[in-house]
């Protein structure tokens, strides 16, 4: 077991930069997830890790030394790629032998280690197979074994579910799970499923376009979206986003969009009036032929069609400015196409976000008590790049 | 109206076929025909298609009257020699090439790729020099030197193209594991291109098998030469007895057929490698 | 934190320290029976040089303004470029249509393929002297054959005459290599994308002219290898020749390759061999460049570094 920390890493290849500037700290036996669309660089970074690919720049430590330049096998890493990368002439007893057999242990601790790992993952009768002769899954946990069979100090594993098909992968996930908690290992995993982030991971990074955008618990980064990009990236259905303006009213601010106009109980700061993204999450946004006392209403819209998710159902409604948005109805409820619902939230589930760079305003941090200091207004977080890196998905 | 005109096409192409493929294979009856001729039908006029009397003790015979024996002994380790000569030095070659990242690897690649086009002719001249030098004229060492040479830089080649198309992150693996570069070549890269590896050396072993420049170049002792420069030698040197060098013919080239069978489908698709995807 | 050093010079140099081994077997091979070979071909070809390789006298260009001054020698030129022409150009039409006859779906194709190879896997000089008893003008199948389906009764002694012996030749080299090259296209033509010809059929292509508009641009790269592979291969073969006449009578079916031998090894004027040798390297050089510039594109570059 070690931690792993990351200063200032960067990859270059030529002119594309696949990892720019990511620091990263992994406590020991965490289970760290990367999480981001395809080509944001998780791999890249995973191989930076496990040496495989080397940082054109920053510094990289596993435990507290310095492994930047250090040859991969002296790393005390394991690696579990997204092909596998199974040994094809070796059978699954020789796949998960060779490994420490090159490393020079005795005979008598690898059929130990193997028979072990074999009965950990239910792979006994398998060894004496080729993987040629193995199913998918079978193969994803000879892939998993040979890592573990090493006892590394650092689990990393690239998309190791990518490539089963979805009961397999549920399946299998659960098992990683159980597992870890085994094995209490420090793991670094990378995915572009925001489910397995969200069920496995500790701490979630999401990156794109080679860049972290924030660093959080699972909750965290979806209640608290540094930005555009991570708000709209996890959660299904998406979250909305609504344009806007945001300005100052007689009982706080005020948020005006086509065909949507409300206001919030808090002080606007001095930026106001200013350009803003309303993201709503369809979870957060109630549709419902009458207001709820007390809660915020957006106004009216009309169904559109209605998804049944078996127990949730969300609405889609066409509202004042043409624009459609999502939101959560009663459970199986038999809406007709055509029906105008109130659309109805409350502000603490309110996110906004700078129009131009997308990064989040923390314009209701003073919900509900009363503001001390004046003027409070929007604070932005997380700004710089953040934004422009949000919207090139 | 469609389906005769294409019928007649049809017809006139598979003529066509048949009677350039009888061209082609003309030679190879004539072969096995004269091959079994009675020294005395030889020299009928007009020479008759069949033997009157097919004599298969022509194929026995030959061994006394052409030294076959050693002409196939020298052939066999001529061959044998240079495809191992090969394997030792374009394996490791064309690994480094396929797989590791060095300065000057391009301008490795096309010397390569440029050096296959350096026909043994050219050579000629000063390796005769060279090998008299070396004392390798009247050697089996001078043909299997000079074979490999020629050879290697489209064994490289090949076998570059094998190794380069195994996925990368087995390697990887293989380097987590703490495999070295050596190891890496004979646990993971050799048997895995075992089928490209066979091709490749082969190929090599065909070639010196038919080599015959270097061959009667630097051979002139009759117990050093391979086959192809024997049975040369042995047109001219009496009143040419043509049913046993066709004899001596067809045994000598029955094993290269064999292999060529064997290997064929993968050398086409080396050869056209890059142009075909 | 500090920063990764760029790539240095002893990095570079690690890393060559690091391939030599793996190289070194094929380097010093290749360096000393083919390098140092053209090397010493280049020295020789500028002096004076007998037959035990001992160099009298530095002549400069002398040995090739000599050759060029020797009628032979250019006509050698003329006819190795005569040969390699007819031959190539005569094979590609041939292997072009037996390619395409191969590819279509028809009982005994494996074995018509088979066949093939045949041809491919003789030595060359197993074939020639195959091919010199079939000439043998009394008692060879060729004048035989000829005038039973009643050609030429004619006692053809097809060795003797230039003007005989060089098509005979010529025919000879065609049929050694009509083989490889029908393979090649066969491999070329099932690689073409069925779906074209699909596409093709729906647009209104018929027969020839599939072929022209479909079937030919697709087989170019193939075409392009083949074309090449055969250029050099007849450029520099000598059993053929050697084998029927050694360029005789006379020269006057001397190739650049049988001209180079008999300079060598018959006349012992190994300076003036080395010089024909250089010719031949100059021309060669020019198609590799050619090959190299047709195989480029097969060769797999990786724009990354690797440390290990
Ligand atoms: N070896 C390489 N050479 C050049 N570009 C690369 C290489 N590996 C990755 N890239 C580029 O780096 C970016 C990040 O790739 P990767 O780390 O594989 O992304 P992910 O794993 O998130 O899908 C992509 O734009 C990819 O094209
Ligand atoms: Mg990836």
């Amino acid at each position: 077991m070690a931690s792993v920390a990351l200063g200032g890493v960067s990859k270059r290849f030529g002119d594309t930069v696949a990892v720019e500037r990511v620091d990263l700290e992994v406590a020991d036996g965490e289970f760290l997830v990367l999480l981001g669309p395809s080509g944001c660089g998780k791999t890249t970074l995973l191989r930076m890790i496990a040496g495989l690919e080397v940082a054109s720049d920053g510094a990289i430590l596993i435990g507290d030394r310095d492994v930047t330049r250090v040859h991969p096998a002296d790393r005390d890493v394991a690696m579990v790629f997204q092909s596998y990368a199974l040994y094809p002439h070796m059978t699954v007893h020789k796949n998960l032998a060779y490994g420490l057999r090159r490393r020079g242990m005795p005979k008598r601790e690898i059929e130990e280690r193997v028979a072990e790992t074999a009965r950990l993952l239910e792979l006994e009768p398998l060894l004496a197979r080729l993987p040629a002769q193995l199913s998918g899954g079978q193969r994803q946990r000879v892939a998993l074994g040979r890592a573990i069979v090493r006892d590394p100090a650092v689990f990393l594993l690239d998309e190791p579910l990518s490539n089963l098909d979805a009961k397999l992968r549920v399946q299998t996930r659960n098992e990683l799970i159980r597992l870890r908690r085994r094995l209490a290992v420090t793991m670094i995993y990378v995915t572009h499923d925001q489910v397995e982030a969200m069920t496995m991971g500790d701490r979630i990074v999401v990156m794109n376009g080679g860049r972290v955008q924030q660093v959080g618990t699972p909750l965290e980064l979806f209640d608290r979206p540094n930005n555009r990009f991570v708000a709209t990236f996890l959660g299904t259905p998406q979250m909305n986003e609504i344009e806007g303006r945001l300005s100052r009213a007689s009982r706080g601010v005020e948020f005006v969009a086509e065909g949507i106009q409300f206001e919030l109980p808090i002080s606007a700061g001095s930026e106001h009036p200013r350009d803003v993204l309303l993201g709503i999450r369809p979870h957060h946004l109630w549709a419902a032929p009458d207001a709820v006392p007390g809660r915020v209403s957006l106004g009216r819209g009309i169904v559109e069609f209605v998804e049944h998710l078996g127990n949730e159902s969300f609405a889609y409604l066409t509202i004042g400015g043409g624009q459609t948005i999502a939101a959560e109805v009663e459970a199986g409820s038999t809406l007709s196409v055509g029906a105008v619902l109130e659309l109805t939230t409350v502000p603490e589930r309110l996110h906004f976000f700078d129009l131009a760079t997308g990064g989040r305003l923390d314009v209701l941090q003073d919900v509900g008590s009363d503001n001390e200091r004046t003027p409070v207004g929007a604070r932005e977080i997380h700004g710089e790049g953040a934004g422009s890196d949000g919207d090139d998905d | 109206m469609v389906a005769q005109t294409s019928l007649v096409s049809r017809v006139a192409l598979y003529t066509l076929l048949v009677v350039v493929l009888g061209v082609m294979l003309f030679p190879f009856f004539e072969l096995a025909a004269t091959a079994l001729r009675p020294t005395a039908d030889l020299f009928a006029f007009p020479p008759p298609w069949l033997p009157t009397r097919p004599r298969f003790h022509n194929f026995i015979d030959v061994w006394r009257i052409i030294p076959l024996r050693s002409y196939f002994v020298n052939t066999v380790e001529i061959a044998g020699g240079t495809m191992l000569l090969n394997a030792v030095a374009a394996i490791p070659a064309a690994y480094a090439l396929a797989r590791f990242r060095f300065p000057g690897r391009q301008a490795v690649l096309y010397v390569v790729i440029a050096t296959q086009m350096f026909a043994p002719v050219v050579l000629l001249i000063a390796s005769f020099r060279l090998m008299s030098q070396l004392g390798l004229l009247n050697s089996l060492w001078g043909l299997i030197l000079m074979d490999a040479a020629t050879t290697v830089p489209f064994t490289v080649w090949m076998l570059t193209g094998y190794f380069a198309a195994l996925p990368r992150e087995i390697e990887e693996a293989a380097i987590l594991d703490r495999v070295g570069r050596w190891r890496r070549l004979f646990d993971l890269f050799i048997p895995l291109s075992m089928p490209g590896i066979v091709t490749a050396l082969v190929f090599t072993f065909i070639l010196a098998w038919n080599e015959f420049l270097f061959a009667v170049t630097f051979v002139t002792d009759d117990s050093k030469r391979p086959l192809t420069a024997g049975l040369y030698t042995f047109v001219g040197r009496f009143s040419t007895q043509w049913n046993y060098l066709m004899a001596g013919s067809a045994m000598a080239s029955i094993p290269v057929l064999l292999l060529f069978l064997v290997i064929q489908r993968r050398l086409i698709a080396g050869l056209t490698a890059g142009a075909v995807k | 934190m500090s920063s990764l050093p760029t790539p240095t010079t002893s990095r570079r140099l690690a890393e060559l320290r690091g391939v030599a081994p793996f190289l070194a077997p094929a380097v010093v091979l290749v360096g000393m029976f083919m390098f140092y070979p053209i090397g010493m071909s280049v020295w020789m070809a500028l002096n004076k040089v007998d037959q035990f390789g001992h160099f009298s006298k530095f002549v400069g260009v002398g040995n090739f303004t000599s050759l060029f001054s020797d009628g032979d020698f250019r006509s050698s030129i003329y006819r190795t470029i005569i040969w390699t022409a007819a031959v190539v150009v005569v094979t590609t039409l041939i292997s072009l249509f037996l390619a395409v006859v191969l590819i279509r779906r028809f009982r005994f194709r494996a074995v018509a393929r088979s066949l093939l190879l045949l041809p491919w896997a003789t030595s060359l000089v197993i074939s020639t002297l195959l091919w010199q008893w079939i000439a043998n003008p009394d008692f060879g199948a060729l004048n035989h054959l000829l005038s039973s389906i009643g050609i030429s009764h004619d006692r053809i002694d097809w060795l003797a005459e230039p003007s005989h012996s060089f098509p005979l030749m010529i025919g000879i080299a065609i049929w050694a290599s009509i083989p490889p090259t029908t393979l090649m296209l066969v491999a070329g033509l099932q690689g073409i994308d069925a779906s074209l010809y699909e596409a093709g059929a729906l647009d209104g292509a018929k027969g020839w002219h599939t072929f022209i508009d479909i079937t030919v641009p697709q087989l170019r790269p193939v075409l392009a290898v083949t074309i090449l592979l055969n250029v050099i291969f007849v450029f520099n073969s000598f059993p053929i020749i050697w084998v029927l006449t050694q360029g005789g009578p006379a020269g006057q079916t001397d190739t650049l390759v049988t001209y180079l031998y008999k300079q060598g090894f018959q006349l012992y004027q190994m300076g003036s061999a080395a010089a024909v040798a250089i010719v031949i390297f100059a021309i060669l050089l020019v198609f590799s460049i050619v090959h190299t510039r047709l195989s480029w594109r097969g060769v797999l570059q990786e724009k990354d570094e690797r440390l290990w």
